[in-house]
């Protein structure tokens, strides 16, 4: 499994877009892809309605861990995007 | 009955005086039946035929919104569309028909229902708000499942002012723009669909008083005050006076405003200001022409930048860039160069959020110089594109003149290359420079002697000079343009570039604020370059005012000791001269 962090910066938080440009973003991906914060439970990262619920404000911790053959690639990719504020 | 006064979030500016059209929340009854064992599979089956007609509806709705409201915010119903294909909530669903014998409505209400309770948690508002979205999706859902009629808004037939609990996306799309005088909402901020809705309308609109939609019956006399945050249900007739009174009075200054768009913004002793707009995007261009700007004066290419994962091409912006020269021909547009670093990042251009000070470190033209690859090609769109316009180029994050240098060492072999190339272009473009870091002032009589003309970013400004993170809410406080410091900095620039014959211009929130208008055209600033949204008002503003009077409250200005006493004369001058200043905020659009 690979996992890593990364701090929502854009200015809105993962709102319903953002969170939909993630499950977009994870969809391309083999692994099984969870993303929690140190508040919430992880939820599964190709469920917009998951996603949502984390209530992921900026300056919100994500942890995202995958899990299966291109967990790497898959993990580096969603860091990106949320890094870059989910391209807003 | 007495009339009721309510207080909410004033969302979009306007004074009405209507008959109201309540929207009572539109109530499905869900079925509850026990599902034969036998016939699950054909319960399931329904369910999907619901979510195939439920995206169709979202699908067309989307079309239209995208032709009222802009394409941007018709982006919210692909969202939508994700909710409708969330692999948990439909195998969740599944499973309680077919494990429990739930029918699909009760089954996916239920799982809906589940999903909205844990955002009581959420503590954001803007993010709690969301889920407006998604008891939107259900109700839709609901709806097909029973096979119930859609109410569609029944929407007013007849000039109303709406009063709802809350505007779904849904209904934003449904509303006749022609029918809606105002709306006013129960719960909501400057964020909720009806927030957005009414802007993009320009109709009055206050959300977030509670009580409202249960008081207030259909037919009601109503009135919302758009510019204070008040609605009065049932007004007295004295109420009603006084209100259109203040009704007509706003009128009147929306309509001179509207007559300026033709006129320059010019002071009443004949000192010009270039008024120009600040745009992200080629899309932003009609809305700052159709609002009066004299040009753009800040293009900030580098949205083109970000929300991608590879570089634009350089024909690609050679494309937009030439758009943006095309509709705001024959005025001219200030390119500036990508400015990355700080609070923008692109992860694959490598600049970090790793830093432990971004605004400190390798952004604007130290990224750019650091980079040649993307800042050449950059600097040959900006030629290539050049024939479509006029075009002038600023480099942002100057401390020294060693970075002018080099930045313009590369423009000149940018120039010879594509020379050589056979390429036309305008070989004149003016270079400017983004004043921005106290050492830009300090040095602003030496940069002024290479340089074409300077643009004074404001709030990088403000920041670096009296180090302070508006972010940070302990010591926000300290962020004050009208400290003298700011004041000082600004006259300093103008002086430096006036004494080399360059002109002066500023861009930035403080630009665009009309309390500032008549402090900043007295500090001798050539050009203002702000929000669109803002022009009408602050060229008013210009051309009502003398430039000596101008001058004189500068000195006034220049001879307090305390941002605070300065902030507190500027105040009660411009509340004096212009009492209906239209107190707007210059937030980005959604």
């Amino acid at each position: 499994m690979t996992q890593r962090e990364a701090t929502v910066c854009n200015e809105l938080g993962m709102h319903l877009r953002s969170a939909g440009m993630f499950v977009r973003t994870a969809a391309r991906f083999k692994a099984r892809i969870r993303v929690g914060t140190p508040e919430v439970a992880a939820v599964d990262g190709k469920s917009i309605l998951g996603l949502v619920t984390l209530g992921a404000a900026r300056g919100s911790v994500l942890r995202i861990q995958a899990e299966g053959p291109d967990e790497a690639e898959a993990v580096d990719v969603l860091i990106a995007l949320v890094e870059d504020g989910f391209g807003e | 009955m007495s009339e009721i006064r309510f207080r909410g979030i004033a969302v979009s500016p306007g004074i009405v005086i209507g008959s109201a059209y309540v929207r009572q929340p539109e109530e499905i009854v869900v079925p509850n039946f026990v599902v034969d064992a036998a016939r699950v599979g054909e319960e399931i089956a329904r369910f999907h035929a619901a979510l195939a007609k439920t995206r169709d509806e979202i699908r067309e709705i989307q079309e239209r919104l995208a032709e009222k409201m802009g394409e941007d915010h018709a982006k919210i119903f692909d969202a939508h569309l994700l909710i409708l294909e969330d692999t948990m909530a439909l195998e969740d669903t599944e499973r309680l028909i077919g494990e429990q014998l739930m029918c699909a409505e009760f089954a996916f209400n239920r799982v809906i229902g589940r999903i909205l309770e844990s955002f009581d948690t959420i503590g954001d508002p803007y993010l709690k708000e969301r889920r407006a979205d998604i008891q939107d999706v259900r109700r839709r859902l609901l709806r097909n499942l029973t096979g119930q009629e859609s109410r569609a808004f029944g929407a007013p037939n007849t000039e109303s002012v709406i009063v709802a609990h809350d505007l779904s996306p849904s209904d934003t799309a449904m509303i006749d723009r022609r029918f809606v005088l105002g709306i006013a909402t129960d719960i909501g901020g400057r964020t909720s669909h009806a927030a957005i809705l009414a802007r993009s309308y320009g109709i009055a609109a206050v959300v977030g008083m509670d009580g409202l939609s249960t008081q207030a019956r259909h037919g009601d006399s109503l009135i919302i005050d758009g510019n204070h945050g008040v609605v009065v249900l049932r007004p007295t007739p004295e109420t009603v006076s006084e209100y259109e009174a203040a009704r007509s009075r706003f009128v009147e200054v929306e309509r001179q405003l509207l007559t300026l768009k033709e006129f320059p913004a010019i002071t009443l002793d004949g000192r010009t200001i270039e008024l120009s707009a600040n745009i992200k995007s080629p899309d932003d261009t009609a809305l700052a022409i159709a609002k009066g700007a004299k040009g753009v004066g800040l293009y900030r290419t580098e949205y083109l930048f970000l929300a991608r994962s590879e570089l634009p091409t350089e024909d690609e912006q050679v494309a937009a860039y030439s758009r943006v020269l095309k509709d705001t021909a024959p005025d001219t547009v200030i390119f500036r160069t990508l400015d990355i670093g700080g609070d923008k990042f692109a992860s694959y251009l490598g600049s970090g959020t790793s830093e432990l000070n971004p605004f400190l470190g390798w952004r604007g033209i130290r990224f750019l110089l650091t980079r040649h690859d993307i800042f050449r090609t950059q600097l040959r769109a900006f030629f290539r594109a050049s024939p479509s316009g006029k075009l002038k180029i600023m480099f942002p994050m100057i401390t020294g003149l060693e970075e002018v240098r080099a930045a313009s060492a590369l423009v000149e072999e940018v120039k010879k290359e594509l020379d050589e190339e056979g390429y036309t272009f305008d070989h004149d473009v003016e270079i400017g420079l983004m004043i921005e870091t106290p050492a830009a002032v300090a040095i602003a009589d030496l940069l002024a002697r290479e340089s074409d003309f300077f643009s004074i970013g404001s709030n990088d400004l403000i920041q670096y000079t009296l180090a302070v993170d508006r972010g940070n809410a302990r010591i926000n406080y300290l962020y004050e343009p009208m400290h003298p410091s700011i004041l000082r900095l600004i006259r300093n620039t103008v002086e430096a570039g006036h004494a080399h014959d360059i002109w002066v211009g500023m861009c930035g929130e403080v630009a665009g604020d009309p309390l500032y208008s008549v402090l900043l055209v007295g500090l001798g600033l050539d050009e203002l370059s702000i929000s669109a949204y803002m022009i009408p008002e602050v060229k008013r503003i210009i051309r009502s005012i003398t430039y000596d009077e101008a001058k004189m409250l500068v000195k006034r200005a220049m001879g307090l000791s305390t941002g605070g006493e300065v902030r507190r004369l500027v105040y009660s001058v411009m509340h004096e001269r212009f009492p209906d200043l239209v107190a707007q905020d210059t937030e980005d659009r959604p």
